[in-house]
């Protein structure tokens, strides 16, 4: 009998489940959060302490996976599922609150909800994590509030603007992840490099990620959408006859991994890859340089955003107490507003809203941003002139409308970078003006960089000692431009001679005034800028994914009127002392 | 129902013991030529012609370590997250100079743990393993040179030292290899029972936050050296783990957890029958915490619980008994010249042994079939009847003991291993009775004029000092102790961590009881975390010290739970099944 009666309950049962839809089951979610954020906002407040008068919770509920596999062998293999919620409480009121306290923005609370839809319990974590976030808001609220009595009085912006609500679904569904198809590829590519015994070491991560980003706020903003990345990639080193250790990398982007390059695109991109790094091994050291660069390749939309990224974005002033040592550092664009930053011709504009260019998918695009509001189209730079900077919720100065550019709750970050001329060259011309340029210079060569190492793609390789360096001057508001990977000595009769790694001495955002000719043709990049939204999230305590952002960077070339390089030192190491177990010759 | 769940039960446990010999010797295989080639190679070239101060190795050895895990969380009864993971790791030991002389001879402080991430190992090609060898092999060859030379520098600038032994040991040649065990572990299972083990939390109003994981973790190890010793083995690891805390009134976090191990997922949930049960007494117990008054500062006569003593010996005698702490300048050495003496009552004897697996029904983590070098795990007698006879040995020799006894560990990835704990027995002779180890506690209480004794009942962990620098203290952190008074009643009492001076310490080990305890954890030290247990009585010590903990004092949550009074839900403890 007993049976029976728990067959009747499970048919019951499988019939409701049958009924509620996926989109119903987030619903319990939304409704949880719905009910104890409307509790939040009426019941929630210490004595003599102020309510909220903003909540937002943010959910992020996905699978990941990566693995990293050598020479078509796994090392490691990695997943995860679950899902996040991140927490804002604002207390005071929009002129005053405990944002911009230190560092600009607001600090945030992230932890993990049940991946089950059970109200109960949901609520109950919902509960302690708003619970935490408010009380953490009293007491920066308060210590904000000490740090300004003890300062004279200033003009400030409010802390947080007011906006119209915002409300949007996608109808896209969630990307499954298919694993075994996922690490095939990852294996496939890495073995690409076995016979290649003049690398050192080489490594490939495949990493993806899939599932739903849901925000909600106070303020009436609502979204809900899938969303997922695929990344492929692969670092090497290899050591030059003279003992030059060189890091390289080969990456791939694609919204899935279904979308990554078919097999045979990649291994015709690898067969090249593989190509330039035996050119390297014979690349000649070039001590010092002082003369006109043709930036091509993945090269321009590096140093675009390199040198932009930091610059583009207003960050309101925070309130600093007044024995603090840390005093963040002003923006320079944010006194050059209607002045001339880049080559006359030259107009940059930022549109996270366009998803591809030529057929190429532009990874930086997105419609709502992390404070729920809608990306827009910004002109930062138009006619060499400095027009807009990206905006979030938090106002700058005369700067009240959000741009809808708070990517990563970090702060604004372009989305797609968008670089165009209204005076261009064919390639050939622009050889011509570098070659005519570097006579002037007093040299018979002129340099073509055709790719630079990247802050993201180098932090598997950087060395801790390095990294550690950077992230200071990052913090400190310096450019930092990393070294040259491919770079070319070209002379007149059209040689390249490949040379060995250079750095720029100082390169400066004002020498984009100096960009004389760009060519007709564009590339389009997907440049990985998780090292930047990391900067900011590192004091606000945010859960970033090391599968992160994107930016889309579609750029000429272009040709820079003199910059100024070394050779980059150090890191000679001893070649290595015994023979390589799979190459027949010594090396010794 | 009962039924077909054993039955899963032990279909699973058949299919977890999968052989998967052929790859085994494969990788040993490999690993040997490929260590040969390198050691064959560095022996051959000429040395004499050349100008630098290369020297050729006397030793190499290899040790690869393959980690595969799945866990699954939860927290009041629902799914949290899951993730998994595999990994492998290389580990390379090149030695130049000679045994009583050679490259890792310490010239100045050890540092804790390791930086940076430790070199892959693609155990599943040959030839990509054959390169990964071969490259952390010349890296570690261009380091030993480099060390060396500094080693020969500083060996001329120091006066020399009492202990004359040298850097490393002669150890016998070893051929082992058991198959790498498959990780097999039903996922769906582990998920149904981390939640009902977790959701008996939703129904205590107390319970301000808990945390249930069950994962396993399967750990394999291909060893190889230049002397010729080539081993294998492989070790499961299954463990559930459930946490939860609750507030005081005054914001003190109160924590106390639980965890089962097995080395399989039949041993593991061989424990299932009393979780539930334990669960709802560490709900109790919390309530009880919450509601007990903070522990003042007290000396005075202690019993330790079985677990909680463990912890002690762990701390004040087990760290000291590390062999090369005997030898190194910065350590206190408080027992290098103390064997043969006396240093604990009579009746107590202490020993360690690796080769134990089981304790009654509770695996010890602590143990291992050889250590990262390659040397065979036996059970060695330190403290004999209280006099000292022995200390841990990895291949670090210490004047007077030349050789290792197998205790050379490390955690996968550090660079270097040194002598650690493994299984730790405490036996004591005649042990008396709980109920007279109490009645002993309450005749101190009288002699020392105290209106009460505690009862350290369970702890959290502990740490030591074992260097010169600082003073040579231990701290021992219970999670839930009592004052025991002369009548008899008990009270529970929080905040309060036992503190103390190793020396002084052992003289005041009084006498141990019938009442064993086992503690599992992870042990930190220079080569980074490895687990280690221990199986010791309950003690009495005639004099502790209690110091306040510092605790945060976050005040409760400002509103009250949104979830329903627990008075509102009906207990349906069996619901998943």
């Amino acid at each position: 009998m007993l049976q029976i009666q728990r067959i009747g309950y499970l048919l019951v049962s499988l019939l409701l489940v049958s009924v509620l839809t996926a989109q119903d089951s987030q619903d319990v979610l939304v409704r949880a959060l719905q009910d104890e954020m409307d509790r939040s906002l009426t019941e929630l407040q210490l004595e003599d302490e102020p309510k909220p008068y903003f909540v937002s919770y943010a959910i992020s509920d996905y699978d990941h996976l990566s693995e990293t596999t050598v020479l078509g062998a796994t090392v490691t293999d990695y997943s995860i599922r679950r899902r996040l919620l991140t927490v804002t409480v604002r207390v005071g009121d929009r002129t005053l609150d405990n944002s911009n306290f230190q560092t600009p923005g607001i600090q945030t609370l992230t932890g993990n909800l049940p991946i089950t839809d059970n109200y109960d319990e949901l609520r109950r974590v919902i509960w302690r994590y708003t619970d935490q976030a408010y009380k953490n808001a009293v007491e920066i609220l308060s210590a904000k509030t000490t740090a300004l009595e003890s300062q004279s009085e200033e003009q400030r912006p409010p802390d947080f603007n007011d906006v119209e609500p915002h409300i949007w679904e996608s109808d896209s569904s969630v990307t499954e992840l298919n694993r075994e198809q996922i690490k095939e590829i990852g294996r496939s590519v890495s073995a690409l490099f076995n016979d290649h015994t003049f690398l050192h070491a080489s490594s490939t991560s495949i990493e993806a990620r899939s599932g739903t980003g849901l925000y909600l706020d106070s303020d009436g903003n609502f979204n809900r959408s899938s969303s997922s990345l695929c990344s492929l990639r692969s670092n090497v080193t290899l050591q030059t006859s003279s003992g030059r250790r060189i890091d390289d990398f080969n990456s791939a982007y694609a919204a899935t991994c279904n979308e990554l390059p078919s097999m045979n695109e990649l291994k015709l991109d690898y067969d090249r890859f593989i190509t330039h790094l035996k050119a390297l091994q014979q690349a000649e050291e070039l001590a010092s340089y002082s003369g006109p660069i043709l930036f091509e390749d993945s090269a321009s939309a590096e140093i675009l955003v390199q040198v932009l990224l930091t610059r583009i974005g207003a960050r309101p002033k925070p309130v600093v107490p007044p024995n603090s040592n840390f005093n963040p550092p002003r923006n320079p664009y944010m006194d050059r507003i209607g002045k001339r930053i880049m080559a006359r011709s030259l107009t940059l504009v930022n549109d996270p809203l366009l998803e591809a260019v030529d057929g190429k998918r532009l990874l930086g695009s997105y419609t709502i941003d992390s404070e729920g509001q809608p990306s827009s189209k910004v002109v930062i730079v138009e006619d060499g002139e400095l027009k807009n900077l990206l905006t979030t919720r938090s106002p700058v100065e005369d700067r009240n409308t959000s741009s809808g550019s708070n990517r990563m709750l970090t702060g604004p970050l372009p989305g797609n970078l968008i670089l165009s001329s209204n005076e261009s060259s064919s390639i050939a011309e622009l050889r011509d003006e570098l070659l005519t340029l570097a006579d002037d210079a007093g040299e018979d060569f002129g340099i073509v960089i055709r790719k630079m190492g990247s802050l993201d793609e180098g932090i598997a390789v950087l060395l801790l000692n390095e990294f550690n360096r950077l992230i200071p001057s990052l913090m400190a508001g310096e450019i930092v431009v990393r070294p040259t990977i491919l770079a070319y000595k070209v002379f007149a009769d059209g040689t390249e001679v490949p040379i060995l790694p250079m750095e720029f001495d100082g390169f400066k955002d004002s020498d984009f005034r100096d960009i004389v000719a760009v060519s007709d043709e564009s590339y389009a990049y997907n440049v990985p800028v998780t090292i930047y939204s990391l900067l900011s999230a590192m004091h606000f305590n945010i859960n970033l994914q090391s599968t992160g952002v994107l930016v889309g960077v579609v750029t000429p070339a272009l040709l820079l009127e003199e910059a100024e390089l070394s050779s980059v030192q150090g890191n000679k190491p001893k070649l290595p002392i015994l023979p390589h177990p799979l190459s027949d010759s010594s090396i010794d | 129902m009962l039924r077909l769940f054993r039955y899963l039960i032990a279909c699973m446990g058949l299919v977890g013991v999968l052989a998967t010999s052929a790859d085994d010797t494969e990788i040993l295989e490999v690993m040997h030529d490929e260590l040969m080639r390198n050691f064959d190679y560095l022996k051959s070239r000429d040395y004499e012609s050349e100008q630098s101060q290369e020297v050729p190795p006397y030793y190499i050895s290899y040790e690869i370590t393959r980690e595969e895990s799945i866990s699954i969380r939860a927290s009041y009864g629902e799914k949290t997250g899951s993730n998994q993971s595999d990994n492998g790791i290389i580990s390379v030991d090149l030695r130049v100079g000679d045994f009583q002389l050679d490259n890792t001879h310490p010239t100045g402080g050890f540092g804790f743990g390791f930086g940076g991430s430790p070199p892959s190992a693609p155990v599943d090609d040959n030839e990509a393993l054959r390169t990964a060898l071969w490259l952390q092999t010349d890296k570690a060859y261009k380091q030993a040179i480099i060390d060396f030379s500094k080693v020969l520098t500083t060996v001329q600038t120091q006066v020399e030292k009492e202990d004359k032994s040298g850097d490393f040991s002669q150890a016998a040649v070893e051929q082992y290899t058991t198959p790498t065990i498959e990780l097999v572990a039903d996922r769906e299972l582990f998920e149904e029972k981390i939640a009902l083990y977790t959701e008996q939390f939703s129904y205590a109003d107390h319970i301000t936050a808990n945390d249930g994981s069950i994962g396993a973790r399967i750990e394999s190890r291909w060893f190889v050296n230049s002397e010729g010793t080539r081993i294998k083995v492989s070790e499961a690891y299954f463990r559930i783990v459930i946490s939860a805390s609750t507030k005081a009134d005054d914001g003190m976090v109160l924590r106390k957890s639980l965890t089962y191990e097995g080395d399989s997922q039949e041993a593991l949930l061989a424990h299932d029958p009393t979780i539930l049960q334990d669960v709802q007494k560490l709900i109790a117990d919390l309530k009880a915490l919450q509601a007990a008054p903070m522990a003042d500062a007290y000396t005075g006569p202690a019993i330790l619980s079985g677990r909680a003593s463990g912890v002690f010996f762990h701390e004040i005698l087990g760290h000291r008994l590390e062999g090369h702490r005997q030898k190194q300048d910065d350590e206190s050495q408080t027992f290098a010249d103390k064997i043969g003496e006396y240093v604990l009552p009579e009746t107590f004897s202490v020993i360690f042994d690796p080769t134990v697996r089981y304790f009654g029904d509770q695996q010890l983590v602590g143990d291992y079939e050889y250590d990262n070098e390659g040397v065979k795990a036996r059970r060695v007698v330190i403290v004999e009847k209280g006099i000292l006879q022995n200390f841990l040995m990895s291949r670090a020799p210490i004047e007077g003991f030349p050789v290792s006894n197998g205790h050379g560990r490390k955690q996968t990835g550090s660079p270097i291993v040194v002598a650690r704990q493994s299984n730790m027995f405490i036996e004591v002779e005649n042990p008396v009775s709980p109920e007279e180890l109490e009645a002993m506690m309450i005749a101190r209480l009288q002699e020392q004029g105290k209106e009460y004794g505690i009862i350290f009942d369970d702890i959290s962990g502990g740490f030591t000092f074992t260097g010169r620098a600082m003073p040579n203290a231990f701290n021992v952190s219970p999670v839930l102790a009592y004052k025991l008074y002369a009548d008899g009643t008990r009270e529970v009492i929080r905040g309060g961590n036992m503190i103390g001076t190793p020396l002084t310490t052992f003289s005041r080990v009084e006498q141990g009881s019938t009442e064993i305890g086992i503690f599992n954890g992870m042990c930190g030290a220079e080569s980074g975390w490895v687990p280690v247990s221990t199986v010791a009585p309950a003690i009495l010590v005639s004099q502790i010290e209690l110091q306040k903990a510092d605790a945060s004092r976050d005040i409760p949550p400002i509103l009250p739970s949104p979830v329903r009074p627990p008075a509102d839900r009906t207990i349906h403890q069996h619901h998943h099944h």
